[in-house]
């Protein structure tokens, strides 16, 4: 009996180290909420139902947005954070998905945010893959192996098209037609353990629609050259204030 | 402790590990002589519950959308997992592809797949058939809502993956499992090559063998009997079907009528032959290869003409027929689950 007793002290002694080491593994960072706000012309986003209107004239419905989010860094001056397994899918109809929680980031300020629009080459050969890679999600081409980046769906009335659809489905990850993209925002945010800390990135649709013409592009399907120049453009929707 | 005690723990311990051993079995093995397969194992380790869940989905025409096509429609067994005796491979609702259903053998150690390599890992292949209007016409998402409705593939895939979840990942992985197990290194000329009991080849088929080497092997690499790539053979294009090959997934003209070279494993049965199905017989084969025309992306190790006296062409085509493996074709642990 006095055996169990001792025993049991020394278990209660060593859970309360184990329990106090791990804790200070747990509060090494702060957090940071990475908010992914997609706009047209400075409102707020609605799908399907809000009549857009371009500068040259077009307007735009637009029915479907989603992308992937990978890689995402910050840099401070201290150095660079790499959040773990990294692969976010942005759905521009699922607010939930729209928040990137970074977790265990080491506090100090921070003045850039990097990231990729897209699934980088080494996870897009790497077989079947679970969570937001998962196929079921509808951001995988069957017949020509490869994640879709960038789906973007709409109608317009300067499309010719069944519908006077557009569909823009930007992806391809083999040589010449990469359409995986970086983008570096400058920022300028302090992590602390005490309080959580918020960034918020803009998705300014508007700036993609302004760089092509409806006309002459509104289906794109598959890796190509055009794929890569429209991943170009969709780079660029990307702000942070 | 006394001895009554001990035996029974220490049978009880034998039986602990027997059992981990038997359900962690693995259903692949290195045929002797054999190079490492490239299949990444460690991502998706074979178990007995995962080559059994994906064995089920290989067999269930729940994987198309009214439910009459399964994998097995278009490979079965006793041809190589071929389509026997149909030139295109067949869909739901009586339509016809536009490609020959291959042999399925050996798939550890290949890196592209479908006819035109447009699919860069086994594990996401069966996504082809299952989307292709023409087969089974029906996407991921709904293949595996449908597993999720349905009562006895939870517990499988609890078997398989610790999750009775049905997921994208966890069904593809399955039928990996499944396709990796199906591995063909029994034919009369593994025999041959291993100077096991019953690898004898006769005169005829070891001077097929030695034609073999000098005019076929370039691409038909033993010991897979293909080099897993992709090349233009000199088929003229068919005006129905108009197949670029490669060049449909890459649009580069350098890829135009560039086809996978598949394995000639078990080839006796596998008829008809080519990605179009175009030749019932193996000597049709040959006398194609024999009288090629050029073509601008012909394959180089074909710019040399082939010559075959008629009596060589008997002794290749002999020789092909020893890659017959009827252990692989007839084994019950590929065959139908009945259970």
């Amino acid at each position: 009996m006095f055996m169990f007793r001792l025993t049991g002290t020394y278990f209660v002694i060593l859970s309360i180290f184990i329990s106090a080491f791990s804790k200070l593994e747990i509060f090494n960072g702060g957090n940071l909420s990475l908010h992914f706000a997609p706009l047209f012309s400075g409102q707020n986003l609605v799908l399907e139902k809000q009549l857009y209107h371009l500068s040259n004239g077009d307007s735009l419905y637009v029915d479907k947005l989603r992308f992937y989010i990978t890689a995402v860094e910050l840099v401070g001056k201290d150095g660079v954070f790499t959040e773990i397994n990294s692969c976010h899918l942005i759905d521009a109809e699922e607010s939930v998905t729209q928040s990137i929680e970074l977790q265990d980031v080491p506090e100090g300020t921070y003045t850039s945010l990097r990231f990729l629009v897209g699934i980088d080459s080494l996870h897009n050969v790497s077989g079947a893959q679970g969570g937001d890679l998962d196929p079921t999600l509808g951001m995988y081409w069957a017949w020509n192996s490869g994640y879709v980046n960038v789906k973007m769906e709409g109608r317009s009335t300067a499309c010719r098209t069944l519908h006077q659809a557009f569909e823009f489905h930007l992806g391809g990850y083999m040589p010449p037609f990469q359409s995986v993209q970086q983008v570096v925002l400058p920022i300028q945010v302090q992590v602390s353990k005490r309080q959580p800390a918020d960034l918020s990135v803009s998705v300014e649709l508007a700036k993609f629609f302004g760089q092509l013409d409806l006309r002459t592009t509104n289906q794109v399907m598959q890796p190509s050259r055009t794929a890569v120049q429209l991943a170009g453009y969709f780079k660029n929707v990307f702000s942070s204030e | 402790m006394g001895l009554h005690l001990r035996i029974p723990l220490a049978l009880s311990g034998l039986f602990v590990l027997l059992l981990a051993f038997t359900s962690r079995q693995p259903g692949f093995q290195l045929p002797a002589g054999w190079p490492q397969p490239t299949y990444d194992f460690t991502k998706n380790p074979l178990t007995e519950s995962g080559f059994q869940l994906g064995r089920r989905l290989f067999y269930d025409p729940l994987l198309s959308r009214d439910t009459t096509i399964s994998c097995a429609s278009c490979h079965l067994q006793a041809t190589g997992f071929a389509h026997v005796d149909h030139a295109l491979s067949h869909g739901i609702a009586g339509r016809i592809g536009r490609r020959n259903a291959p042999a399925i053998m050996n798939m550890a150690w290949m890196n592209v797949f479908m006819w035109d390599g447009g699919v860069n890992h086994l594990d996401m292949q069966p996504l082809a058939p299952m989307a292709s209007p023409e087969e089974m016409d029906q996407n991921i998402e709904l293949v595996v809502q449908k597993l999720n409705q349905s009562g006895k593939y939870r517990s499988l895939f609890q078997a398989a993956f610790g999750d009775s979840l049905a997921t994208g990942q966890h069904s593809l992985q399955a039928l990996s499992q499944f396709v990796l197990s199906l591995q063909s290194s029994n034919s009369r000329y593994d025999k041959y090559i291993r100077q096991e009991a019953g690898g004898e080849l006769a005169v005829q088929e070891i001077n097929g063998l030695s034609l073999f080497r000098q005019h076929c092997a370039g691409c038909h690499t033993e010991p897979l009997f293909t080099n897993g790539g992709i090349a233009n053979n000199g088929l003229p294009v068919d005006t129905a079907l108009r197949d670029v090959g490669r060049m449909r997934i890459t649009g580069s003209p350098q890829d135009s009528l560039l086809f996978k070279i598949p394995t000639l494993r078990n080839i006796q049965f596998t008829y008809p032959y080519m990605h179009d199905g175009r030749f019932k017989k193996l000597l049709d084969v040959v006398n194609h290869y024999t009288g090629l025309q050029a073509s601008s992306t012909l394959d180089k190790r074909l710019k040399a003409p082939i010559v075959l006296s008629a009596n060589e062409k008997i002794d290749l085509v002999a020789f092909l027929l020893t890659l017959t493996d009827r252990e692989f074709l007839f084994d019950p642990r590929f065959g139908f689950p009945r259970d």
